[in-house]
């Protein structure tokens, strides 16, 4: 799910590049210094899980997980992903640099969306907690699916055809993800349930 | 006499033209468009299978490598690392 060069119009190109940039600015700032070797995991986690390819009818749809970095992440989740993208864009030729913008808003919208949504809706069990994760990490991608139609809506394509489109073929990756959110969250809860409770701070810290 | 002649060789001509033309034509019209219907398929085939080695050549081409992945990996941990030894000095 990403958005070639080219395929938007100049203007929403350029406008999603300085939302994108805004919102890079906000993340960047409620990044805590000691949390940065976790996003560093995680940025490499989001860099790699675009590999894994799932067969699809004739072609083949990639796992984007969103919606983990985001749980696990909180507002730094927008650094992780943009950095992931501009190395996917630069090493895999996905999507293109003029397309950046999009491709960040399209990734890192549904990732913030995914943790604040985690941050409320948590709880204190365990099966909650779970339960959340995999309903983050699958409303995450069906959103970005969402935003996909939209964007491309604006270079003139028909919303309703590509948003169906878009929804079909992510099905899978919205299952699997579910399940690969599911299990990390239940991981993390056995092995260090302290990664879960990220606040998610919208005021600044100084 | 002399218009018998031409008349003659006239006609020897065009029996001449008849037979030299004759053969050909019934030989080779019947066999001509078979053959190179046959050719055709022949060629059409090779292009595909051509076309089908280009297209697996780019995709084979455009996959990230192994190569890739490790620069990526290299970049998110080093420069996280730059940021990070940046942040120890600042304090």
């Amino acid at each position: 799910m990403h958005i070639s060069d080219g395929v938007l119009p100049t203007a929403v190109a350029l406008g999603t590049s300085a939302v994108s940039a805004g919102f890079l600015l906000w993340s960047l700032r409620r990044t805590p210094a000691d949390d940065l070797p976790k996003v560093a995991v995680l940025t490499s986690a989001f860099f790699v899980a675009s590999l894994i390819h799932l067969p699809f009818g004739p072609t083949s749809v990639h796992l984007l997980i969103p919606g983990l970095v985001g749980a696990l992440l909180g507002p730094s989740a927008f650094l992780a992903i943009a950095l992931g993208l501009v190395l996917q864009c630069l090493l895999f030729q996905f999507g293109g640099l003029t397309a950046l913008g999009a491709n960040l808003l399209l990734m890192g919208l549904p990732a913030l969306l995914a943790g604040l949504v985690f941050y409320h809706f948590k709880g204190r069990s365990k099966k909650q907690r779970i339960l959340v994760g995999a309903l983050c990490g699958g409303g995450a991608t069906i959103f970005s699916a969402l935003l996909l139609a939209l964007l491309l809506a604006s270079g003139g394509e028909d919303f309703i055809g590509v948003a169906k489109l878009a929804l079909l073929a992510h099905i899978p990756v919205v299952l699997v993800e579910a399940g690969v959110s599911a299990m990390v969250v239940s991981f993390l809860l056995k092995v260090k349930p302290e990664l879960l409770d990220i606040p998610f701070v919208l005021k600044e810290k100084m | 006499m002399t218009v018998f002649r031409r008349v003659l060789c006239l006609v020897l001509l065009v029996f001449c033209l008849l037979l030299a033309g004759q053969p050909t034509f019934a030989e080779e019209s019947p066999a001509q468009p078979e053959l190179l219907q046959q050719q055709n398929q022949q060629l059409h085939q090779q292009l595909r299978d051509a076309r089908r080695e280009i297209a697996r050549l780019k995709a084979e081409g455009s996959a990230p490598g192994w190569k890739d992945v490790v620069t990526g990996l290299g970049f998110i941990f080093g420069l996280s690392g730059v940021v990070m030894m940046v942040n120890a000095r600042r304090r």
